[in-house]
Parts: C-alpha cells; structure tokens; sequence
C-alpha cells in the first residue's frame, strides 16, 4: 500500500518570504529510498551581474547577497581583488577586517542561536513562545546580536549591507573616541557572552554521532577568519587558488542551490567544521570553559553546532576587545594598481568557507566571476545528514514527527534558506 | 523649549524596502522629515528613522522610546492605498503586515510584547500596496498620493506631540 500525505506549515502575516523548501521522502521496507531536499529560490545571477563592472563595484555588489553575512562578502571579495592586483593592504586594514568579521559573526551566531535552533531543542515553535519562559536569556541573545551590528557599523557606516569596504582597504578609519567607546561596551558583554555558552551547552540536544569530512580555514597560528589554507580533518590542504581541483559543484535537477563535494562526497563547512580543526588555538579561558562545560573538540553530533556557534560568539568578543585595544587611526587604505590578472579569495563565513575567483582586465573591469558560499556547500552534507537523522529518530514515526525532524536538522546548518525551511512540505511515500 | 532629556518621546520609523511599492514607509518618513511644523522637534524628542527590513533589530529602535509609530507596507486585501491604523496590542496577521524574511514587523512585535520591550504606547500605519513586482524601485508613488496616505498620519503625529511634548511644560 503506497499513502502520499502532504503536510505544510501556516507561516502567518509573511508575504515576502526568500523561498521555499520542499523534502521528499520515499520509505520502501524502512528504509530511506529517496531523499531530495528541494530549494525554489530564484537564481539570482549575481556572477553575472559583476561581468563589465569595474573592481571598484564589486564590495558593494556583493554585500547585496546576503543581509545576514554581507561582510564575508565583501572580505571574499576584496582578498581576491588585491591577490590579483599584488596589493598588500597592511596590518592596520587586516585588523580591522577581523575586527569587522567578529562582529558579523557575533550577530549572525546570535540570531541563529535564539531564532532558529534554541527553539527547537528546547519544545517552542518559535523565539516569541520562548520569550516567555527564557525572557532573560532572549534579552541577551538580542543583546550580544545587537553589539555585533555595532561592530559592523563602526567600519561599515551601517550593519546591513555595509557602505565602508573597499579594495584595499576602508573608505575612511574610525575616530579614536568611538573605537574606546565601542570597546567599553564589548568588555561589558563579556559576562553575557559567558554565560551564553554555559546556557546552550546546558541544553539537552539530541545525541546523534555520525562520520563527516570537516572543511575549514587553518593557519596554525589563530583562529581562521581571513588567514590561512584549506584544510580537512581527512588530510586535504591546499590554497585558495587550488580550491577547483579539489572542489566540484554541480546542479540537480531539482534545487535551485548548487551542491558541492570534496573528491565527489559532502562534506561539512561552518563553526562546528571550524572548530572541529581549530580548537586548539581558541584562548585558553575558551578552552578552560569548554572542559569545565564537558564539551570535548572534535565533536560528531552535528546538533553541537549551537555551541560552537556561541564560543565563536564568545571569541569574537575577546578578539574584538583585542583588536581594539590602543586602537589608533591609520591610512586607511592602501590605492590598488589594476591588471589583467585572475584573483582567488577565501574566507569563513559564519556559515563556513566562502570561496570567490574573479578574472579581471587590464582596466580592471572583471571578466568572469565565481562564488561558492557555504551553503551550497553544506547542501550534499544536509541531505546525507538528513537520512542519517530520520534512520536513527525512526522511520516508523508519524509524518509530523519526520518533518520537525528534518526541519531540526536542516536549521542546525543555518542555511541561507533558514526562512524557506520554515515552511517545509514533506510529500512521504511509504511502500 | 528646554534641553530634553534623552529619552525619545516619539520615534517614528518607516519600514521598507527597495522593491515595487513597499517603500512607502520610507516615502513617508522623507516627507515628514521635510515637514515644516516637525521641524521645531527633530532631535528634540521627537526622532525620524527609515529602516530596510530591519527584522528582529527593530526591537533595538525601540529602545528608550516612549511612543513609537511604525509605518509599514500592508497586504490586507484593502484598496490600494489605503491607510489603516492599529494600536498595540492588535493581530498583527489581521493587519496585514509584510514582511520580506522569516522575521518582520509583526514577528518583531509579538516578540517585543514577551520581552516587555515595547514602548508604553504604540500604534502601527498599515499602508495597502499592490505589488513588490516590477523589480526594484523607487516605487509608483506620486506626490499626490503620498499626501493622501500621510494626512491621516500627520493629524495624529500633532495630537500626540501637543500631548506629550507641548503640554507637559516642555517649552
């Protein structure tokens, strides 16, 4: 007997949604026959729109990408720029883009964190039902996102879609008043930022241990945002002019988003992944709190991504109070020599690695353009982790509980598509 | 009028964005930053704000407000143009609010409401529009018809500043 039921959530009042995700589950003698996590965004055709644009276009073009992370656009973006051109914009720069991506990371970790993945583990449909019962901790939660957004105001002019990047550098440096004010205020969060992990690692999350292929940023030296190679805990190391040979996306008939595999299997990019291969080189009060919170590095239960994502939160923060001590205004960019050249860059995102190649003229004007970010990486990983989930949480459970199953899982990635998961349709088949 | 304090009596925020007619809010605030009776109170308890689909950090706006107005893109199945008012609480699915992400204006609300975060009073400015077609703005609206939509605002805008900030002493 075959049964087809359609099961959709009612997402009230959103009439501009970025998407919409679909799973189709067929489940022949219990077991997953076919499994296709279905994206309808759009394609946005944003390589192509940079074709003829001038490099000068290219931060402010792609910030537009992405709301959330528009910052690791733009740090992509200009590393690739300046490894085209032979264009080193110095110590200076390179910290305050740092500085910068804490603060992105701070506010996007945050929003996942309270938004879309505490809900879940801890029995609400949504932050405004927790609210009531965790008010102290969403408070916070809103807290720590809103200093990340100040970060990214302070170099950017704005937290969305910031106006301050440039190749090269800033368009102008901070003054000294705001950057002492800013760090005040960082140094005030800390206690918040503590407190954050103790909570999330408190939770009671599914245990769920499975085999993946971590990918992430390692330099050997510090926590990877910018700097450093590529690396997977399966032995891969390479540049990021080398990504292509080891990296391959492809499409599939049925999503919009493309998947990427590593020698042809998925593979995991984004906090866990970086902490996975990075642990080590947290500060030792990170490391102290992990061990006395129990949490061991490297992890397999994927549902521990909620805690990497608040001791990266965690680290930002200190970093950022770092990067802001005796902070003294500078040059604030360095003036960039175009040439027909082709430039890489690679940085993490706080959903994981963002990979951008651009083929320029001699006037500078880009030839082709190529981004992979960390969702479409992550795809392949998510189907695959899917199966593994519904497997192991049981096949023989009601539709409704396979699909806030895989819905629980899908969020754990924070995948740009987290509005469109939101409102999944599980079309199951059962043979 | 003395130095007011801090505290924002009145903040005013237009939510939008750049696509088809959904930046009314914004049209709305330009205008009123232009208009010449507001002008006595900006920066002086009085505070004009156009936010991009601001999402959760909408709450942030609200911060140390005593009254806040938000006027934002409807889809109501009113008339095009149409001007509606709700006073916090209302339904906010009743109202129509738009919302370009998983997180909008009546999501922001409904969770400022749990946190108690809200400003003590608030009323929103439902504005119906016909479309977020037609690829990105400015949008349609003419003079005209943002003098119409803003007629209404305008009158209550004065009411509360005359209530808030003139008659309390603050001159």
């Amino acid at each position: 007997m075959t049964e087809t039921r359609e099961i959709s959530i009612k997402v009230p009042v959103l009439a501009r949604v970025e998407g919409e995700g679909a799973l189709d589950l067929e489940i022949s003698n219990g077991q997953i026959q076919n499994l296709k996590l279905r994206i309808y965004e759009p394609p946005r055709y944003f390589e192509k729109f940079l074709e003829g644009r001038s490099y000068t276009e290219i931060p402010d073009i792609v910030a537009r990408i992405c709301g959330i992370c528009p910052v690791a656009y733009q740090m992509s973006a200009v590393q690739a720029i300046e490894s085209a051109f032979g264009c080193e914009p110095g110590p200076w720069v390179q910290a305050m883009r740092r500085l910068m991506y804490c603060g992105e990371w701070i506010e996007s970790h945050a929003l996942h964190i309270h938004l879309l993945a505490a809900p879940d583990y801890l029995g609400y449909g949504s932050i405004t039902e927790m609210a009531a019962d965790y008010p102290a901790e969403v408070r916070r939660g809103l807290r720590i996102q809103g200093l990340g957004n100040e970060i990214i105001r302070f170099l950017g002019g704005r937290s969305v879609h910031p106006v301050g990047v440039r190749a090269g550098g800033f368009h102008s440096a901070p003054k000294e008043r705001d950057a002492a004010a800013l760090r005040l205020k960082l140094e005030a969060a800390l206690a918040d930022a503590e407190s954050l992990v103790r909570w999330v690692a408190g939770m009671s999350l599914p245990q769920h241990g499975q085999v993946f292929t971590s990918v992430a940023m390692h330099n050997g030296e510090r926590y990877p945002m910018s700097e450093g190679r590529i690396v997977s805990d399966q032995g891969l190391e390479c540049s990021a002019a080398e990504f292509e040979q080891h990296f391959r996306e492809e499409q599939v008939s049925y999503s919009t988003a493309l998947h990427c595999r590593l020698h042809g299997e998925p593979y995991l990019v984004g906090p866990l992944a970086r902490l996975n291969l990075n642990h080590t080189l947290l500060p030792e009060s990170i490391q102290s709190l992990c061990r006395e919170s129990g949490l061991v590095w490297p992890s397999r239960n994927m549902f521990q991504s909620i805690i990497a994502r608040a001791i990266e939160i965690y680290f930002a923060l200190v970093e950022a109070i770092c990067l802001l001590a005796d902070y003294q205004p500078d040059t604030p960019y360095q003036e960039i020599k175009p040439k027909a050249a082709i430039g890489y860059g690679c940085t993490e995102a706080p959903r994981g690695l963002l990979w951008h190649r651009y083929e320029f003229n001699d006037r500078g004007d880009i030839v082709s353009a190529r981004i992979v970010p960390p969702t479409s990486q992550n795809q392949a990983r998510i189907e695959q982790d899917i199966a593994r989930a519904l497997q192991s949480f049981g096949l023989e459970k009601s539709d409704d509980q396979l699909r806030l199953q895989a819905e629980m899982v899908i969020r754990n990635y924070d995948p740009c598509i987290s509005c469109s998961t939101h409102f999944l349709k599980l079309n199951v088949e059962r043979c | 009028m003395s130095n007011v304090a801090e505290k924002i009596f009145l903040k005013i925020i237009g939510v939008g964005s750049p696509i088809g007619d959904d930046d009314i809010g914004w049209r709305v605030i330009d205008t009123l930053s232009a208009a010449p009776w507001l002008q006595p109170w900006l920066g002086r308890g009085v505070e004009l704000i156009s936010l991009d689909r601001p999402g959760i950090s909408l709450l942030e706006q609200m911060v140390d407000v005593s009254q806040g107005v938000v006027i934002d893109a409807m889809s109501s199945g009113r008339q095009p143009g149409a001007v509606a008012r709700f006073e916090w609480p209302f339904s906010t699915q009743e109202a129509g609010l738009l919302s370009s992400h998983g997180f909008g204006v009546g999501d922001a609300l409904c969770l400022g409401q749990a946190l108690g975060t809200l400003p003590a009073k608030l009323w929103v400015w439902g504005v119906e529009i016909q479309s977020f077609a037609g690829g990105a703005g400015p949008g349609r609206w003419t003079q005209d018809q943002i003098a119409k939509i803003l007629q209404p605002i305008e009158n209550e805008l004065q009411l509360i500043i005359d209530r808030e900030i003139v008659k309390p002493g603050h001159e």
